[in-house]
C-alpha cells in the first residue's frame, strides 16, 4: 500500500486530473443538488409563495452567529465545539499557505494566508473537535440512539484530510510525499462526497433556513431561533 | 435504547390493521412518499445531522426521564427514517408503532423546529407519517369517529342541524335574563362578524357560547352565527391528516361567510381550528392567506379592549399564569396580544418559564386529547414538565385560551395535584366586564 | 318586472324610527323584490310578529325564524307557537306543526314552499304542507326542484352506536328524494342538485378516504377521483363537476376530464349561451375566472366569488378580492376602485353596464361601471336594472326612512 502511494505517477494523478475531477464533482454536484431541490420545492406549492428575504436573513444571522439562538444558548459546550470546528475547518481549507500555493502554481492567483503555526493549531482543533463529536455520539444517549455507521463514516471523511495533512506537515508516520499524496486524495474524496452525503448540509443549511425562517417570521410572526 | 411502552389497545389502529393485507400499507406509503411529499421531506431527512439539538426542546422527552425514544429526532428515526430505510416494506407491527408515536407522542407543537440549527420541520415529518396512517385507516378510534362526523355534518359530534339551531335559540332565551333584549342572530346577512363555535360549546360547554354571546351583545357587535352546517369551527380531520375532509370543512366555513356577506369570521378560543382556518385548510384549497379575515378569540378580545368597546369593572387579584397555545402563539405570534388582555383582567401575573413562543405545549394538542381515553395516560405523562412549570409559578389560575390546552391542563391539574383553576378568557371577560345600566333587564 | 313602478322617482315607504319607538325590537329587516315593501320581525306586547310597511300581522308568535320575501312578494317564515314549529305565510299559519322546522326554501316561481322538519326523533321534509311519508334518523339540508314538485335531503340510513367507526366507514348517508332513499349509502354525500326538468338529481359521493365520484339518481359514475366538489346539470342529461386528479383540479363532464388542470377549480356556472365559467386558481394564491377552460389573464390574490353572466352570456362578471379590498371584474378587467365590501353585481340587459352595492367605512353607496355613486346611504339594498336597462331601482334607508328610488343611469353618478 505504502509502495502504491510512493509511486510518483500517483502523486501526479492526485495533484492533476483527480483534483480537477474533485472540484468538478464538488461544484457540479452542489449545483445539481440545489437545482433539483429548488425544482422539487416547486411541487410543494407552499414553499416559494411565502419566502421572505428579510426573514431568511434574520434566520441565517441568528444561526450563524455564536449563541444567536435559544438552542445554542441551551447547549453552550456543543455550540462552542461546532463553531470552533466549522471555523477552523473552513479557514484551514481556504487559507493554509500550502493550499494557496497550489492555487498560485496552477492559476497564479494568491490570497491572504494563515500563519503556519496558527493553521497548525487550528488543524489540531478540528481533529480534537471531531474526537469530541465522536465521543458525544458514543456516550450521549439521545445522540447514540440517532447515530448510525454512516455518521461515523462522514466524520472520518472529514477527519482524514486533517490528520493526514498534519502528519505530512510534521513528516510523521510516513515519508512526506507519500503522506501528502494520501492527504490530497482524502481531501478530494471529501470534496466529492460533500454534495452527496450528509456533508451537503454545508449548502442545504441555507435552503432549509430560508424556508423555515420565512415561515416563522413572515407568516407565523414568531421566532425560529 | 429500546422502544418500551405500556400496551394500549385502540381499535382504530389495532382492529383496522387486522382487516387488510400489507399490500395496502405499501400502496399508501408509495402514494404519500411519491405523490404527495416532495422536496421538504427529502431535504429535511437528508439534512438532519443527528446533532441532538432538538432533544431537550421536547416536553415528551423531558417528561419521560430523558428517554431518547421520545426525543424529536428519535421519533423521526423510529418512523419516517424507518419507512425510508425499509423502502416502504413495513409490517403491520411497524405501522402500529408508527401510529403510536405520531398520534400519542408528538403534539405537532413545532417547538423542536425552533431548536434545530437547520430549521428542520420535524412536525411536518411526523405529519407525513400521520398521513400514511390515515390512508391505511390506522387512526385512533376517537379521532376517526370525529373525522367521520365531520365528513358529512361538518361538525365534530354528529350533531343534527336542528340541534345547533335549537341550542342557540334557548341560549338566547337564557341570556335575556342577564342582558335586556340579548340576541344571538342566526344566519343574518350582511352582519360584520360571523361567529363560529366549538362543537362542544353547542352541547357540553354551552356556558362558553353564552358568555361569548354576552360579550358580543355588550360590545354591540353586529354579528351572526351560521344557520346551516359550518357553525362548528373544529376540524378534527386535520389531526388524522385527512386533508380531503379538512379542506371541505374550511371551504364550508368560508362559503358561509361569503353567502352571508360578512366582513370577517371570528372564532373562539381554540388552537387547531385557527391553524386549519388560516394555514392548513386554506393552503390545501389553494389560498395563500385566508380570503377574508379569520380572527381568533384572543385577537378579537384584544381589539375590543384596545378600542374600549368593553370595559372591565374589576380585576382578578389571585396570581395567574398564562398558557401560550402553540397554534396561536408559536404559530401566529399572539403572545403580546394575549398578555395585553390578561394585564387588563388580572392584577398579579406570574409568567411561566419558558414563555411566549418558546413555551411548552400542554401535551394535549395536535390530536392527543382527541385520540380518546386510551391515550390519556400518554398525554398526562408527557405533560409532567408542563405541570411542574405551572406549579413553579405558584399561580392559582391558569389562563388557557384554547379548548385543548384548557382540558389538557385540567387533566394535568387533577393528576399532578397542581391546585389551579384553568380559565378561558371568554369566561373571565364575561364575568368581569361592565354591563351598562340600560342593558340590564 | 315590467309591471313595476319605474316612473316614481322617490317614494318614502315607511319611517323606521317610528317602528323603533313603537316596538320593543325591530330585527331581520327585509325588502320585497320590487322594493315596495319593507318588512321586519318586531316584538309587541303579545309576542313576535311581522311589521310590513308599518302594518303588523294579527298573528303573534314566540319566535320567528328564517324570514323571507318570495319573488312574488309573500312574507314567509318558520314560526314557534305553543312550543311547536310551523310555517307562517302572509299572516296565515299552517295547521300542521313540528318539533322543529328549518331550511325554509321556495322554488323558482315561489309557488312551492319547503323546509326540513323534525317530528319526535325523526327527520324529513315538508313540501307545501305535506310531510314525507318516510322519516329518517337525520335529514340535513334541503334541495327543492325548479318545478317545486320534488324535494331531497341527505339522510342517515344506518344508526350504528357512537364510535363504531367500522360501521360508519361503510357509509351511513344517502339522498332521499320525496322521502324515498337511494339504495346505496356513502360516508359522505353532498352538493345535490336537480336537473332543469326536475326529473333527475345528481350529488357528489365519497366512497372512501380518497375515492370520490358523482352519483345520479343513486347510480355512481365509473370514474373515481381523488376529490370532487359540487356538480351542476348542464342540461337534463349532462353533469359537470370539479374533480381532483393527480395532475390537479379540472372539470369533468359525465365523468370525462374536459378542462385543463388548475390548482383549484370550483363554482362552475353555465352561461345563457351554453358556455361554462368557473372560479379557478391558476397557481397557488392566484385566483381568476376560466371560461371553457381558458382562464382570464388577470388573477387576484385573495379570492374570486362565483361568476355571473349577462343575458346574452357575452359578459361575465365576478366579485374579486385583491389584497384587502373587494371589487368587481368584468371579462377579466377589474374595476380600478376597491371597497370594504361589495355585493353581487347586476349586469344591464345589454351587458354594457354593471352596478353593485358597496360599503366603505360603514357607509353604503352604488357603484356603476366602477364609478362611485354620489349619494351615500345608511343602508342600501342591491339595485336592479329596468327591463330596458335605462333605469335602476333600489331601496335604501336614509335618516331612518325607507325610500324606494328610481334613477336614470346618468343620475347615479351625478
Amino acid at each position: 500500500m505504502e509502495q502504491f502511494f510512493k509511486d510518483p505517477s500517483i502523486y501526479t494523478f492526485v495533484r492533476g486530473p483527480l483534483l480537477w475531477l474533485a472540484f468538478l464533482v464538488f461544484f457540479l454536484g452542489i449545483f445539481y443538488r440545489i437545482a433539483t431541490t429548488l425544482r422539487e420545492a416547486k411541487k410543494e406549492k407552499i414553499v416559494y409563495p411565502y419566502l421572505s428575504l428579510r426573514y431568511t436573513l434574520r434566520s441565517l444571522f441568528r444561526w450563524l452567529i455564536p449563541y444567536g439562538s435559544i438552542s445554542m444558548r441551551r447547549h453552550p459546550w456543543f455550540t462552542a465545539i461546532t463553531f470552533l470546528f466549522h471555523i477552523c475547518l473552513i479557514a484551514v481549507s481556504l487559507f493554509l499557505v500550502a493550499h494557496v500555493e497550489l492555487w498560485y502554481e496552477s492559476w497564479e492567483i494568491r490570497w491572504w494566508t494563515l500563519p503556519v503555526s496558527l493553521a497548525d493549531g487550528m488543524t489540531l482543533i478540528v481533529i480534537f473537535c471531531i474526537i469530541l463529536l465522536i465521543l458525544r455520539r458514543l456516550f450521549q444517549s439521545d445522540i447514540r440512539f440517532l447515530t448510525s455507521s454512516s455518521d461515523y463514516l462522514v466524520l472520518t471523511l472529514v477527519a482524514l484530510p486533517f490528520i493526514t495533512g498534519f502528519f505530512a506537515h510534521h513528516e510523521l508516520v510516513l515519508e512526506y510525499k507519500t503522506m501528502l499524496t494520501i492527504h490530497m486524495l482524502s481531501g478530494e474524496i471529501m470534496l466529492m462526497a460533500i454534495p452527496f452525503t450528509k456533508l451537503s448540509h454545508m449548502f442545504m443549511f441555507f435552503l432549509t433556513r430560508a424556508h423555515t425562517g420565512s415561515e416563522f417570521g413572515a407568516v407565523r410572526h414568531s421566532r425560529d431561533f | 435504547m429500546e422502544f418500551k411502552r405500556k400496551p394500549v389497545t385502540d381499535i382504530g389502529i389495532d382492529e383496522t390493521l387486522k382487516r387488510f393485507d400489507e399490500d395496502k400499507i405499501k400502496r399508501a406509503i408509495d402514494w404519500v412518499l411519491n405523490r404527495e411529499a416532495s422536496a421538504r421531506l427529502k431535504v429535511f431527512v437528508e439534512t438532519c445531522m443527528r446533532c441532538g439539538m432538538c432533544t431537550t426542546s421536547c416536553h415528551h422527552y423531558l417528561s419521560h426521564d430523558q428517554d431518547p425514544t421520545y426525543a424529536p429526532a428519535g421519533k423521526v428515526k423510529q418512523t419516517i427514517w424507518d419507512i425510508l430505510n425499509k423502502k416502504g416494506n413495513v409490517t403491520k407491527e411497524d405501522i402500529k408503532k408508527y401510529a403510536r408515536i405520531v398520534f400519542s407522542e408528538c403534539n405537532l407543537c413545532r417547538r423542536c423546529v425552533q431548536f434545530c440549527p437547520f430549521g428542520i420541520d420535524i412536525a411536518y415529518l411526523l405529519s407525513v407519517v400521520r398521513r400514511i396512517c390515515c390512508l391505511i385507516g390506522a387512526v385512533p378510534q376517537y379521532i376517526q369517529d370525529q373525522a367521520l362526523s365531520h365528513m358529512q355534518t361538518t361538525n365534530m359530534l354528529w350533531f343534527r342541524q336542528d340541534e345547533w339551531l335549537d341550542t342557540v335559540q334557548w341560549l338566547e332565551d337564557e341570556l335575556k335574563a342577564e342582558i335586556k333584549d340579548a340576541k344571538i342572530p342566526v344566519g343574518k346577512k350582511n352582519a360584520e362578524v360571523l361567529y363560529l363555535a366549538h362543537g362542544l360549546e353547542a352541547k357540553y360547554m354551552t356556558g362558553l357560547l353564552t358568555n361569548m354571546a354576552k360579550i358580543m351583545n355588550v360590545a354591540k357587535i353586529d354579528w351572526t352565527v351560521p344557520d346551516t352546517d359550518g357553525w362548528d369551527y373544529t376540524n378534527k380531520a386535520f389531526y388524522a391528516c385527512d386533508f380531503e375532509t379538512m379542506g371541505k370543512i374550511v371551504k364550508t366555513h368560508y362559503e358561509v361567510a361569503f353567502r352571508l356577506n360578512v366582513k370577517k369570521i371570528v372564532m373562539g378560543e381554540c388552537g387547531h381550528a385557527f391553524r386549519t382556518g388560516i394555514y392548513e385548510g386554506v393552503r390545501y384549497l389553494g389560498w395563500k392567506e385566508s380570503p377574508i379575515p379569520y380572527i381568533h378569540g384572543v385577537h378579537f378580545f384584544y381589539e375590543l379592549l384596545k378600542e374600549g368597546r368593553i370595559k372591565i369593572a374589576k380585576k382578578i387579584e389571585e396570581p395567574v399564569t398564562i398558557q401560550d397555545p402553540c397554534n396561536i402563539v408559536r404559530y401566529r405570534g399572539m403572545g403580546k396580544m394575549l398578555r395585553y388582555i390578561v394585564s387588563q383582567l388580572c392584577e398579579n401575573i406570574i409568567e411561566m418559564t419558558p414563555k411566549d413562543d418558546h413555551n411548552y405545549c400542554c401535551s394535549a394538542g395536535g390530536g392527543m386529547i382527541d385520540a380518546g381515553p386510551a391515550w390519556k395516560s400518554a398525554r398526562i405523562e408527557g405533560g409532567k414538565i408542563k405541570a411542574e412549570q405551572i406549579k413553579d409559578t405558584g399561580a392559582k389560575i391558569v389562563i388557557a385560551p384554547c379548548h385543548t390546552c384548557h382540558k389538557g391542563i385540567e387533566d394535568l391539574n387533577e393528576y399532578y395535584k397542581m391546585g389551579v383553576h384553568v380559565k378561558f378568557l371568554t369566561d373571565i371577560i364575561a364575568d368581569l366586564m361592565e354591563i351598562p345600566e340600560e342593558m340590564k333587564p | 318586472m315590467s309591471n313595476w313602478d319605474w316612473d316614481t322617482r322617490e317614494k318614502v315607504i315607511s319611517n323606521l324610527n317610528e317602528w323603533k319607538e313603537k316596538f320593543n325590537s325591530v330585527d331581520e329587516i327585509l325588502v320585497s323584490p320590487d322594493f315596495e315593501k319593507i318588512v321586519a320581525i318586531v316584538t309587541t306586547q303579545e309576542g313576535k310578529t311581522f311589521c310590513i310597511n308599518g302594518e303588523t300581522w294579527k298573528n303573534t308568535f314566540e319566535r320567528l325564524c328564517f324570514p323571507q320575501i318570495t319573488s312574488v312578494g309573500s312574507v314567509i317564515c318558520l314560526a314557534l307557537r305553543n312550543y311547536e314549529w310551523t310555517l307562517a305565510k302572509d299572516d296565515t299559519v299552517m295547521e300542521e306543526t313540528f318539533d322543529y322546522a328549518w331550511n325554509l326554501k321556495t322554488n323558482k316561481d315561489s309557488k312551492s314552499i319547503a323546509f326540513n322538519i323534525k317530528k319526535g326523533d325523526s327527520y324529513g321534509v315538508c313540501l307545501d304542507g305535506k310531510t314525507w311519508d318516510t322519516l329518517f334518523f337525520d335529514a340535513r339540508d334541503l334541495i327543492l326542484s325548479d318545478d317545486g314538485k320534488h324535494t331531497a335531503s341527505y339522510v342517515r340510513v344506518e344508526n350504528p352506536p357512537l364510535l363504531d367507526i367500522f360501521s360508519f366507514k361503510k357509509g351511513v348517508w344517502t339522498v332521499a328524494v320525496d322521502g324515498n332513499r337511494w339504495d346505496k349509502s356513502f360516508i359522505s354525500i353532498y352538493g345535490a342538485c336537480f336537473s332543469p326538468d326536475s326529473k333527475k338529481i345528481a350529488a357528489s359521493a365519497r366512497l372512501s378516504q380518497q375515492e370520490f365520484t358523482v352519483t345520479i339518481d343513486g347510480k355512481t359514475w365509473d370514474e373515481i377521483f381523488l376529490n370532487v366538489w359540487e356538480p351542476i346539470f348542464l342540461d337534463n342529461d349532462n353533469v359537470a363537476v370539479p374533480v381532483k386528479t393527480e395532475k390537479g383540479w379540472t372539470l369533468a363532464i359525465n365523468g370525462k376530464v374536459s378542462w385543463p388542470y388548475f390548482t383549484q377549480l370550483w363554482h362552475q356556472r353555465l352561461s345563457p349561451d351554453g358556455r361554462i365559467a368557473a372560479v379557478v386558481a391558476t397557481e397557488f394564491g392566484k385566483w381568476t375566472v376560466a371560461l371553457d377552460g381558458n382562464p382570464w389573464k388577470k388573477t387576484f390574490s385573495h379570492c374570486v366569488l362565483p361568476p355571473f353572466f349577462s343575458v346574452d352570456g357575452k359578459k361575465i362578471c365576478a366579485v374579486i378580492k385583491e389584497g384587502n379590498t373587494w371589487s368587481v371584474a368584468i371579462n377579466g378587467k377589474p374595476w380600478e376602485r376597491g371597497f370594504d365590501r361589495i355585493w353581487s353585481p347586476q349586469l344591464s340587459p345589454d351587458g354594457n353596464y354593471c352596478i353593485a352595492k358597496a360599503e366603505k367605512e360603514g357607509t353604503y353607496f352604488l357603484v356603476l361601471n366602477g364609478q362611485i355613486g354620489k349619494e351615500t346611504f345608511d343602508m342600501l339594498w342591491e339595485p336592479k336594472f329596468s327591463p330596458e336597462g335605462d333605469k335602476i331601482l333600489f331601496g335604501c334607508i336614509k335618516n331612518g326612512k325607507y325610500i324606494r328610488k328610481v334613477l336614470s343611469l346618468s343620475e347615479v353618478l351625478k
